[in-house]
């Protein structure tokens, strides 16, 4: 069993070289019934290899740091979207985690599954919510386990707003409005994994195990590079996001196999998925960066069958900078949005190469400072900013919202301003509730160096934008 | 799915009487090799109804069904332009022109260059 | 519709969006504010030194023409000091080659720049359209052996014109689709470095190579060349069309088309990789005779040399 595991590539080529058409690669006596990357293998055969890899990352992690002393105790979540790859996580952590296992290899605490509710994106949202809400509770329930329930607006919910609906819708207009569909669906993005964590933190798991496969690491990796994210890309994507995060270390165990894995192990092991992935396959053109990037990858493994497997590898091999590694260090500036250390610097660096305004620099830099005071509710956050009408607006805090979000995020929240002409430049930015929060917390820390030479710069580009 | 050997300038200009539009088009950057060999010709553009309107979307649409010689996947995606061919009007950029919802006047230059060759 | 004004002089009609920020801008401003870029670009890497002499690889097509103008023209505003020639590869491809070359001759004048021209079959006693009928048309190993043999004869052409450093047209689409393919095919050798504004004193080469173009998006220096009606040839080479690389900038053309910045974004990101020290390394070696970077004692270059130069086709 161990030695399952190891150097993938290598250990294919050594099959692929003894390989009989129609026989297992690994047996070699039973009929292959199912193909990764054009390596035949039986049903036991199958199982065992993809049990072995997600069994290997389960409990070869390090754990955390300050909880390996309660090792066997600490809390865990699981991310469960009721679909195919978080379907099988479930399956597996049950299986090779679960209580049964012998106290020595036990190395998790209490294992508890938490469910986002997207219903709001959907059109029909009522009718596929109560389903779908029903069979996931059915599935984590055949486990034995606790599941909790989040809807994804709930991050934006007010005392006048409790479920937070008109928060998000209004947040997700001015995304819409300011980029496009792709900033749109990147928010909602962040705005999941924060509640993830939320819950984690709520019920003191330090340790997130998601669903992520292969093929959607791969989609990932070129995603977020899209995005202008390879700062973090190492968080996001890799085997474990380390420490990216302040409280809560994310697990991908899943992420050495292919989507197509997943759908035969729940062929095989005949599993319930709640989600039906299938009907939300859209034959059109994709118009966003995601379903971009998703066609691509999924088009090009067709022809290069390696394709999404080197990716995912690929990105496992990144290093994080230096400097993001300081995340004990509570003074590193985080992205108010994602909330991961933002890159230094990187606003001078575009500014460097996409120049936005004519007039010579001193001249600019005279400009934007004499006018700051009255022009600091103009930029793309403005006054109102934040969702929540119980707070008085705070014209200095808005003007420092770029500061406050890395490139990727600031892409996103601009991105393609100019795209519709029409569209007011300084549409209001709205914000989820936590990332308001942050950013309070971030301007009364204004003492933090260089603070007031940042908004300033900000101000500087507003002024030329204009 | 390079633009094989094609890419410079396909224009066109719009003229005759107001309802049709007679585009002048110029084809560059490599491409007359999908026009067989064409660059510059002038042609007339019929809208969807007789005497409607003319919008960038029927030029296109025209110069793929009657100025195209070969791999109209090279020129088209869709109902526009493949991403990387530039489009100008009267030498101002499509973007700023409302794309494929310019009305087209009498007259009008427009050129298709590419950008997807050697450089 | 309203008239659109320039973002930049807020007076002129525009003519065109830029991808890179979303401003449009009008004819001059868009002149002033590329040129601007790139000699940013230059100054913040401190590219040249003054007194520096430079060859721009010149092979007749867009991005190498509109460097050639933007050279000349930015060394004589800014006073870079720098001796500038033009240097071109005549690969020997009938139909394609000695058609741009026309084209880099007429530059020549247009510029009054000295131009040396380094050919295969001067270098290395074939020509391309020799070695094609020697190996057969397998677009892939064409263009690899082609790709190796220009770096070289480049180098070789440098020293000729007594020249260290080489400027090349590789604009912001090239370097975001590089950083795509490094990512795509796994190649942690590159990744880290696919970036890098200047590569000096690779594969034991003295001459160092910039492209003060990274940040300059295709579409622009092609609106650059029309309406500055700069002269260039633009068929694409008959040996060409490399099938996954074309996938990878068909896709890099679809992200552009729905957000612009995606370019320059990637860059970004590209800039920020870096392979884990733990990872291993492929060995790279270099070739025992020509010094070019090799898995082998032999670049493959060399091998195909040594091919062709016994008579036995590969």
């Amino acid at each position: 069993m161990s030695n399952t595991e190891g150097n993938l590539g290598a250990g294919e080529d050594r099959l692929r070289r003894r390989r009989e058409p129609g026989i297992c690669v690994k047996c070699r006596t039973e009929k292959a019934c199912a193909y990764v990357r054009e390596a035949g293998y039986c049903q036991p055969c199958f199982i065992h290899q993809m049990t072995g890899k997600v069994r290997t990352h389960l409990t070869r992690t390090p754990l955390p740091g300050d909880i390996r002393e309660v090792r066997g105790k600490c809390r865990v979540l699981l991310a469960f979207s009721g679909g195919p790859s978080s379907r099988v996580l479930l399956d597996m952590v049950a299986h090779y985690t679960g209580e049964h296992v012998n106290q020595q290899a036990r190395r998790f605490g209490e294992i508890s599954v938490v469910h986002v509710d997207e219903s709001i994106l959907e059109e029909d949202e009522n009718a596929s919510c109560s389903t779908l809400r029903h069979d996931i509770q059915n599935v984590v329930d055949s486990y034995g386990m606790r599941l909790s329930v989040v809807a994804l607006p709930s991050a934006f919910s007010t005392t006048d707003d409790p479920d937070g609906r008109r928060g998000f819708e209004k947040c997700r207009q001015s995304y819409s409005s300011n980029g496009s569909k792709s900033s749109e669906e990147d928010l909602v993005r962040q705005i999941k994994m924060h509640l993830l964590r939320q819950v984690a933190l709520e019920q003191g798991a330090t340790i997130l195990l998601t669903g992520d496969s292969a093929t959607r690491t791969a989609i990932h990796t070129l995603l977020e590079i899209t995005q202008g994210r390879g700062y973090t890309l190492p968080f996001l994507v890799g085997p474990t996001s380390t420490t990216g995060y302040p409280d809560v270390v994310v697990w991908r165990p899943l992420r050495d196999c292919l989507a197509k894995e997943m759908d035969q192990y729940i062929a095989f092991q005949e599993l319930q998925v709640p989600k039906n992935t299938e009907k939300k396959e859209d034959k059109s053109e994709p118009t966003t960066l995601y379903g971009m990037t998703q066609s691509f990858i999924v088009g090009l493994d067709e022809g290069f069958p390696a394709t999404a497997s080197t990716v995912a590898r690929t990105a496992a091999k990144l290093r994080v900078a230096p400097e993001a590694l300081e995340s004990s260090d509570e003074r590193i500036s985080r992205c108010v949005i994602c909330d991961l250390p933002v890159q230094g610097g990187s606003q001078g660096w575009r500014d460097r190469c996409a120049i936005l305004g004519r007039s010579t620099k001193a001249d600019d830099r005279e400009k934007g400072c004499g006018d700051s005071s009255k022009d600091a509710g103009c930029c793309g956050g403005s006054g109102d900013s934040g969702c929540n009408g119980d707070r008085p607006s705070n014209q200095g805090t808005s003007s420092s919202l770029p500061m406050a979000l890395c490139y990727g995020c600031r892409v996103a929240a601009s991105a393609d301003k100019g795209k519709k002409e029409d569209v007011e430049r300084d549409t209001p930015l709205l914000w989820p509730r936590y990332a308001q929060h942050a950013l309070d917390q971030q301007t009364k820390d204004a003492k933090v160096e260089g603070l007031r030479e940042q908004i300033q710069d900000f101000l500087l580009e507003d002024e030329e934008d204009q | 799915m390079h633009f094989g050997a094609c890419g410079r300038t396909l224009g066109g200009r719009v003229s005759e009487d107001r309802k049709q539009g007679v585009a002048k088009a110029r084809v560059c950057g490599g491409m007359e090799l999908l026009f067989d060999g064409l660059t510059l010709t002038k042609a007339t553009v019929q809208g969807p109804q007789a005497g409607g309107q003319v919008e960038m979307r029927h030029v296109i649409a025209h110069v793929k069904d009657h100025l195209l010689t070969e791999r109209p996947d090279l020129f088209v995606s869709g109902e526009t332009v493949r991403p990387g061919i530039l489009v100008l009007i009267n030498d101002s950029d499509w973007e700023i022109e409302g794309q494929l919802d310019y009305e087209v006047q009498n007259g009008d230059v427009i050129v298709f260059i590419s950008t997807l060759h050697g450089g | 519709m309203p008239p659109r004004i320039c973002a930049l002089c807020k007076e002129a009609r525009a003519v065109m969006k830029r991808p890179k920020t979303g401003q449009i801008v009008c004819r001059a401003c868009f002149f002033w504010v590329l040129e601007e870029e790139v000699h940013q670009t230059i100054v913040s890497h401190g590219l040249f030194h003054p007194g520096e002499r430079v060859a721009i690889a010149a092979s007749g097509g867009k991005d190498s023409t509109v460097l050639a103008h933007m050279m000349k023209t930015l060394n004589e505003r800014h006073n870079y000091g720098l001796e500038l020639s033009l240097l071109s590869v005549d690969e020997g491809i009938s139909g394609y080659r000695d058609d741009s070359l026309e084209t880099v001759k007429r530059n020549q004048q247009q510029y009054d720049l000295p131009l040396k021209i380094v050919s295969y079959s001067e270098l290395y006693g074939w020509s391309m359209d020799e070695i094609v009928k020697e190996v057969g048309r397998k677009n892939n190993c064409t263009c690899t052996f082609c790709g190796v043999f220009r770096r070289q004869a480049l180098d070789r052409g440098a020293v000729m014109l007594d020249v260290q450093h080489i400027v090349t047209g590789h604009n912001a689409d090239d370097v975001a689709e590089t950083v795509l393919m490094n990512v795509l095919r796994g190649d942690v050798a590159r990744l880290g470095r696919s970036t890098d504004i200047s590569t000096a004193n690779e594969g034991d080469s003295m001459v160092k190579r910039s492209k003060p173009f990274k940040y300059t998006y295709e579409k622009e220096i092609v609106m650059y060349a029309y309406f500055k009606k700069l002269d260039y040839f633009s068929t694409e080479c008959t040996y060409s069309p490399a099938a996954y690389r074309g996938h990878a900038r068909t896709f890099l053309k679809d992200l552009e088309s729905i957000r612009p910045s995606a370019i320059i974004d990637i860059i970004h990101s590209g800039e920020a990789l870096t392979i884990r020290e733990d990872v291993k390394m492929p060995t790279l070696q270099v070739c025992d005779r020509c010094g070019y970077m090799s898995s082998g004692p032999l670049c493959k270059a060399c091998v195909l040399l040594e091919g062709l130069n016994r008579g036995l086709p590969k």
